[in-house]
C-alpha cells in the first residue's frame, strides 16, 4: 500500500497544491489511564513491559511512569511463573538467558499487572514465526522528483510456513540498532502476504521491501537488522489500528476511532486501562551494508 | 395514506369526459440543431390549461373543440402562437428559434418564466448547461458535480471528495442518471473533475424532495442528466484545450432531420507533459501513466411520427501506474424506444446495461509474482414507462423496472514467484430489484393541483452464494460467524418489498406566488462501503443481504415561492425533515475489503435530517445569477457508537451559503463569480495520548464521535470569459476562459490530524490538510464550427 500512497502523494504535488500546516486547535483533558505495553518475545535479552499514565494530547513530554506495580508473566501450559523487576521509571525487566524456560513456541501465557489494588490480565498464545532466509540490498540513483536520496532500498527473502492456519508476523527493521519506529512503517502480513490465501509464500514484495521505510535508504556500512516476529489475529488487527491512527491523514482519512485493549481490569470497572499484551517468536537475521 | 390515494386517483379517472374534446400532441425542436427541447411550456392563450414538454421533447394537450390558440413558451427563445382548429385529434410538431440576441443565451431557467410557481416540481433545481460553462471552474474545467454542490442543500466534504451529499445524505444516496443508466463513480481523479463531458450535455437536473414515483432505488436524491441527441441539421464540431484535458465532439446528422448522432471525447495529457521529465529525473517512474479519458456517444433515428430510437453509450476510465496499476472507470449503454401510441399515450421503453469496474494490481519485476485485484458492480435493466395524457386535468404516469445486479467485490489472485497461483477471491453476489409505479398529476382547480402516487420495490438476493449468520455480540465488536450455508443459484437467500408512497400538492395563490407541499418514501437496496472521509475508486458496494437490510428514508417538504418584478425575481423558502433507517456504520477497526465476512463488520442506524433553504435567483438581464442559504443538521445514532448518544453526521454543516454572479458585458465580455460559505465538517478529536512500543497514539478518553468541527470553509472564484466572434456569420467561434479558484488563497481544511512532529517525535501537534492550498488559475480555449 505505501507504493500507492507514495504515488498519490506525488501525483497530488504534481497535479495540485495541497499543502499541510501546524495549527493551534485547543483540546478537552481526558482523565488519566493506566497504559500496559507489555510486547514480549524469546529472543535471548532483556524483555520489558512498560506502564505509563496517558497524558493530555499535546502535552510536550513523555507520559509520566507508572512505579511501584508488579508484573507477572505466567506460563499456562508448564504452570511456571516469571516476575518482572521494577526498574523504577515505569519499566518492568526481565532478562531472558539462553537457557530460560520463558517464551515457548505454543504455550499459552497470562499477564498480571497489580497496582495499588488493582488487578489488570490478560491471556495470550505464543504462535511460531518465519526465518528471515536472507536481505537482499539494491542502489538506487537519488534525485528526481520525489528528492530521495541516493542508498541502498533492502529486501529480504523469506516463506511462511505453510500450514492449515493462518500465520501473522510484524517484520521489524531496524538500521544500526535503531527501530523504525512511525506508525506508517508499521509492517505485517498475514501468511505471505495481507489477505489469506499466500500460505507457504514468499514474502510478497510490499512486505519484503517495507523493510526500507520510504525516505530512509541505507548508506555503506550501515547494519540493517529483519526481525520477522510472530503475532495473532487479534495483533495484526491491533496494529492495522495503531498504523491508521497515527497515520490517519489525507483524502482517504478514517474516522478516529479508539485503539483496542486486550487487557482488562479484574477489580473495579471504573478505572480505564489501554494497552497490548503480546507472546512473539522471532525469526532475525543482519546484514552490514557494503 | 395508500387508500387515499386511490381514492383519488379513481376519481381523477372517472370524471373525465372527453367527448367533446380533442387532443393536439407533437414533438418541441430546437431549430438550430434539431435537439428536443425539454420543458417548453405548451398552453392555451389566456387560460391555466398547459402541460411542458417531457424528456423527449413529446407534449400532449387537450382543449375543447373549436378555434383556439396555442402558446409554445421557452425562455430563451421565441414564443410561437399557433392557430389550431380542433375538430379532431392532431398533430402538431414544431421548431422553436433561439431569440437573436446573444445576450438572452444565458438563461438560469429554460422555462416559461413563472414556471417555478405553477409547476408541481419542488426542490428541484435545474441548470442550464451554457450557464454552468460560464460559471468559474476549478482548472478552468466545466463540471457539472461542481456546479451542483452550488445549489442550496447540496455540499461535500471538500474539493477531491467525489460525488455530493443532499440534504445530509451519503453520496451513495443520489441516483445519477445519464440517460437514464445509473452511475456508480461520477469522478474523475478522485474526485477533481466529474465524468460528465460538457459538451455532450443537454440537461442536468436534480431532485431534492417531493421525488415523483418513476424514481426509486436510492435514499436522498435523483440527477437526472440528459445527453444531447446530435445535431440533425448540419455538422458542428465543439472543442477545448484546457488546463487537463483536450476535448473534441462531433455532432452531424445522418439523415437530415431523422437521424443524427454525437461522438464526444476528452482526454487528460498532463502524463504526456511531464514524461519527458519525468524520463530525466526520475527513471523509475518512467513508465508512470496516470491520465483519464471518457467517450461519450450517442444515436438518434426517428423512424417515423410514431417510432424514435436511441442508443447511447458511455466509457469513461482513470488509469494510474507506476510498477502497479490502479484503474477504475463506467461503462453504461442504453437503448430506448419511445412510441406514440396515440396523441395520448406517449411511452418511452429503455434498457440499460451498466459496468463499473476498478483494477488493482502489483507486479515484481523481473519475477512472475504478482497481484491482482479487480471489483465489477453489473446491472442490467429493463424499464417501461408511459405517460397517459388522460385529459387537461390529469395525467397519469406509470411503468415498472427490472434490475438484474451483480456484485464483484474483489477477485484477487496472488501469483507466487514459481508460478503458483492463489485465488482469494470474494465470492460474487447476486440480487434482482423491481418496482411498479403510478402516478396523476391532477389540477383539482386553477388553483390546487395534486400529484399522488405510488411506487413498490422489491428485492430479491439471490444465490449463488452463501448465507452467512452471524452472533449478536457486544456492540461495536465484529459479530461472530454463527453458520454458513451454500446456496444455489437462483435461490432466494432474503427478500424485502417497500411500498413507497410519493405526494406533491400545489396551491396556487396567484400568479406570482404558490405554496407546494412534498412528501416521500425511498428505499434503497444497495449501500457503499466506506468510512473514509472522500469516497475512494476502491470502495465497493454491497447489496442488502440476510444481514444487511434496505436503507429506507421519509421526507416532508414544505416551500414558498415567490417571484418579483415580472418574474425577473425568484425566490422560494423551503423547510424539510428527513428520517433513515438502517443507515449503514461500522465497527472499530472494520476491514472492508477483500472480507467475505464484512456484514460482520457493518452495523446500521438511525438517521435524522432537517433544515431551511432559502434561494433567491435572478433569472433575467446583464447581471443574473443566485443567493442561497441553508440552515440544516443532520445526526446518526448507531447502536455501540458514540456511546449511543445522537452524533452529528460528518455531512453535517450548520450554515451554508452560496453565491453564484455572472455579468455579460457586451457581446464579447462576460465576467461571473462564486461565493461558498460552509461550517466545517464534523470531525473526531483526541483528549490524550497513549504510548505503546514507542508509538504516540491519539485517544479520545469521552469515546465521543464527531466532537468537534474543522475550520468552516469559504472560498471565491472569478472567470472571464472572451468571445473572439467578429459577427455572427462566421463559422468559427471560439471563447477564451481565464478562471481563478480559490481567489483569496485561503487554505481550507479535507482535515485535521494529529501527528509527532517528524523531526522532534516527543512533540505532538495538530495539522491542517488543505487539498488546495493556493490559487489556481487556469485559462481553456474553447472552439466550435
Amino acid at each position: 500500500m505505501k507504493t500507492i500512497k507514495l504515488f498519490f502523494a506525488l501525483l497530488t504535488v504534481i497535479g495540485f497544491t495541497s499543502c499541510e500546516d501546524v495549527i493551534q486547535v485547543k483540546l478537552d483533558k481526558g482523565d488519566p489511564m493506566i497504559t500496559i505495553d507489555a510486547f514480549v518475545n524469546d529472543m535471548r535479552s532483556q524483555q520489558k513491559v512498560r506502564l505509563t499514565y496517558s497524558d493530555d494530547y499535546f502535552s510536550q513530554k513523555p507520559n509520566e511512569p507508572v512505579k511501584g506495580a508488579t508484573v507477572k508473566i505466567k506460563d499456562l501450559t508448564s504452570g511456571l511463573e516469571y516476575t518482572f523487576t521494577d526498574n523504577n521509571d515505569g519499566n518492568y525487566v526481565y532478562n531472558l538467558a539462553t537457557n530460560d524456560t520463558m517464551a515457548r513456541v505454543g504455550h499459552n501465557y497470562e499477564l498480571t499487572v497489580t497496582h495499588q489494588g488493582l488487578v489488570f490480565t490478560s491471556t495470550t498464545r505464543m504462535n511460531r514465526t518465519a526465518m528471515v532466509d536472507s536481505i537482499i540490498s539494491e542502489y538506487k540513483e537519488g534525485g528526481g522528483l520525489s528528492g530521495m536520496d541516493p542508498g541502498y532500498d533492502m529486501s529480504f527473502l523469506g516463506f511462511d510456513i505453510p500450514g492449515d492456519t493462518i500465520d501473522y508476523y510484524w517484520i521489524k527493521s531496524y538500521r544500526n540498532g535503531v527501530f523504525f519506529n512511525k506508525g506508517g512503517d508499521i509492517n505485517i502480513c498475514a501468511d505471505g502476504a495481507f489477505g489469506n490465501g499466500a500460505d507457504g509464500f514468499p514474502f510478497i514484495p510490499p512486505i519484503a521491501e517495507g523493510i526500507t521505510p520510504f525516505g530512509e535508504r541505507f548508506q555503506k556500512n550501515d547494519v540493517c537488522r529483519v526481525e520477522i516476529h510472530s503475532i495473532n489475529l487479534e495483533t495484526y488487527n491491533f496494529l492495522i489500528q495503531v498504523q491508521t491512527q497515527t497515520t490517519n491523514s489525507g483524502l482517504f482519512a478514517t474516522s478516529p476511532e479508539n485503539i483496542k485493549t486486550n487487557i482488562k481490569n479484574t477489580t473495579s470497572g471504573k478505572v480505564k486501562v489501554v494497552g497490548w499484551f503480546c507472546m512473539s517468536a522471532v525469526g532475525f537475521k543482519e546484514r552490514l551494508v557494503e | 395514506m395508500k387508500k387515499l390515494v386511490l381514492l383519488l386517483f379513481i376519481c381523477g379517472i372517472f370524471k373525465a369526459n372527453a367527448q367533446d374534446k380533442f387532443t393536439i400532441s407533437g414533438y418541441a425542436k430546437d431549430a438550430k440543431n434539431g435537439e428536443a427541447l425539454i420543458g417548453v411550456t405548451v398552453y392555451k392563450k389566456n387560460s391555466q390549461t398547459g402541460t411542458s414538454t417531457n424528456e423527449y421533447g413529446f407534449y400532449s394537450l387537450t382543449l375543447p373543440k373549436g378555434q383556439d390558440t396555442v402558446v409554445f413558451s421557452f425562455v430563451g427563445y421565441k414564443t410561437l402562437y399557433k392557430a389550431v382548429n380542433l375538430i379532431s385529434n392532431q398533430t402538431l410538431s414544431l421548431e422553436m428559434a433561439e431569440e437573436g440576441k446573444e445576450l438572452e443565451e444565458v438563461v438560469i431557467s429554460s422555462e416559461r418564466e413563472d414556471k417555478n410557481i405553477k409547476s408541481m416540481e419542488m426542490s428541484v433545481a435545474k441548470l442550464d448547461i451554457k450557464q454552468i460553462q460560464k460559471m468559474p471552474a476549478l482548472l478552468g474545467e466545466v463540471d457539472i458535480i461542481k456546479s451542483i454542490q452550488l445549489l442550496p442543500g447540496v455540499t461535500t466534504v471538500g474539493e477531491g471528495a467525489s460525488g455530493f451529499n443532499v440534504r445530509g445524505g451519503n453520496i451513495d444516496q443520489n441516483l445519477v442518471l445519464m440517460d437514464e443508466a445509473p452511475v456508480y463513480n461520477s469522478s474523475h481523479l478522485f474526485g477533481f473533475f466529474s465524468i460528465f463531458n460538457p459538451d455532450a450535455v443537454k440537461d442536468v437536473k436534480l431532485i431534492k424532495g417531493g421525488i415523483p414515483a418513476q424514481y426509486g432505488g436510492r435514499a436522498s436524491s435523483v440527477l437526472d442528466i440528459r445527453m444531447k441527441e446530435g445535431n440533425s441539421k448540419k455538422m458542428e464540431v465543439n472543442g477545448g484545450i484546457g488546463t487537463i484535458f483536450s476535448r473534441l465532439s462531433i455532432e452531424a446528422p445522418i439523415l437530415k432531420d431523422k437521424a443524427s448522432f454525437i461522438v464526444a471525447g476528452r482526454r487528460s495529457y498532463i502524463d504526456i507533459l511531464a514524461k519527458p521529465v519525468l524520463a530525466k529525473q526520475q527513471p523509475d517512474l518512467k513508465d508512470a501513466k496516470f491520465y483519464f479519458y471518457d467517450l461519450t456517444a450517442k444515436f438518434n433515428w426517428r423512424i417515423n411520427d410514431k417510432n424514435t430510437v436511441f442508443a447511447s453509450g458511455y466509457f469513461g476510465r482513470d488509469v494510474f501506474g507506476a510498477g502497479f496499476k490502479f484503474n477504475w472507470g463506467n461503462s453504461t449503454s442504453t437503448l430506448r424506444w419511445n412510441h406514440i401510441f396515440n396523441s395520448k399515450l406517449f411511452m418511452n421503453m429503455s434498457a440499460f446495461y451498466s459496468n463499473y469496474k476498478y483494477e488493482l494490481g502489483f507486479k515484481d519485476e523481473g519475477s512472475s509474482q504478482k497481484f491482482e485485484w479487480t471489483s465489477n458492480i453489473i446491472n442490467y435493466s429493463v424499464k417501461p414507462d408511459f405517460t397517459y395524457y388522460l385529459n387537461s386535468k390529469n395525467t397519469i404516469r406509470f411503468g415498472a423496472q427490472g434490475i438484474l445486479y451483480t456484485f464483484k467485490p474483489g477477485t484477487a489472485i496472488i501469483t507466487s514467484q514459481d508460478g503458483n497461483k492463489s485465488n482469494i477471491s470474494m465470492d460474487y453476489q447476486y440480487g434482482a430489484e423491481y418496482a411498479a409505479y403510478i402516478d396523476n398529476e391532477q389540477k383539482l382547480s386553477n388553483r390546487f393541483t395534486i400529484q399522488y402516487g405510488l411506487r413498490w420495490s422489491f428485492f430479491n438476493y439471490l444465490g449463488k452464494g452463501t448465507k452467512y449468520t452471524y452472533r449478536d455480540t457486544i456492540p461495536n465488536e465484529s459479530r461472530p460467524l454463527d453458520s454458513e450455508e451454500k446456496m444455489g443459484p437462483g435461490e432466494t437467500i432474503k427478500m424485502y418489498n417497500n411500498p413507497e408512497p410519493r405526494l406533491a400538492v400545489n396551491y396556487t395563490i396567484n400568479d406570482k406566488s404558490s405554496i407546494k407541499l412534498g412528501y416521500n418514501r425511498m428505499s434503497q437496496y444497495l449501500h457503499i462501503v466506506s468510512n473514509t472521509a472522500a469516497s475512494t475508486p476502491l470502495d465497493i458496494y454491497t447489496p442488502v443481504t440476510n444481514n444487511i437490510k434496505p436503507l429506507i428514508s421519509d421526507q416532508v417538504t414544505l416551500g414558498y415561492f415567490r417571484n418579483f418584478k415580472d418574474n425577473m425575481f425568484e425566490t422560494s423558502a423551503e423547510v424539510y425533515y428527513k428520517n433513515l433507517q438502517n443507515q449503514l456504520d461500522y465497527v472499530d477497526n472494520a476491514n472492508l475489503l477483500l472480507n467475505n465476512y464484512l456484514e460482520a463488520d457493518l452495523v446500521q442506524g438511525k438517521g435524522r435530517a432537517y433544515g431551511l433553504e432559502l434561494y433567491i435567483k435572478k433569472a433575467k438581464g446583464k447581471l443574473n445569477g443566485w443567493v442561497s442559504y441553508t440552515l440544516s443538521k443532520t445526526e446518526r445514532q448507531v447502536r455501540g457508537i458514540s456511546n449511543e448518544e445522537w452524533f452529528l453526521s460528518k455531512y453535517d454543516r450548520t450554515h451554508n451559503v452560496n453565491t453564484v454572479l455572472i455579468y455579460d458585458l457586451n457581446k464579447r465580455w462576460s465576467f461571473s463569480a462564486n461565493f461558498v460559505y460552509q461550517t466545517g465538517t464534523p470531525a473526531t478529536f483526541p483528549t490524550a495520548k497513549v504510548e505503546l512500543q514507542g508509538y504516540v497514539i491519539p485517544y479520545n478518553t469521552d469515546n465521543k464521535r464527531n466532537n468537534y468541527r474543522n475550520t468552516p470553509y469559504h472560498r471565491a472564484d472569478i472567470g472571464i470569459t472572451y468571445n473572439f466572434k467578429k459577427n455572427d456569420t462566421r463559422r468559427w467561434k471560439s471563447t477564451i476562459v481565464l478562471s481563478v479558484y480559490n481567489l483569496y488563497n485561503r487554505r481550507n481544511a479535507f482535515s485535521i490530524y494529529f501527528r509527532n512532529n517528524p523531526d522532534y517525535p516527543i512533540n505532538t501537534e495538530a495539522v491542517r490538510y488543505s487539498v488546495i492550498g493556493s490559487i489556481i488559475p487556469a485559462i481553456t480555449y474553447n472552439f466550435k464550427f
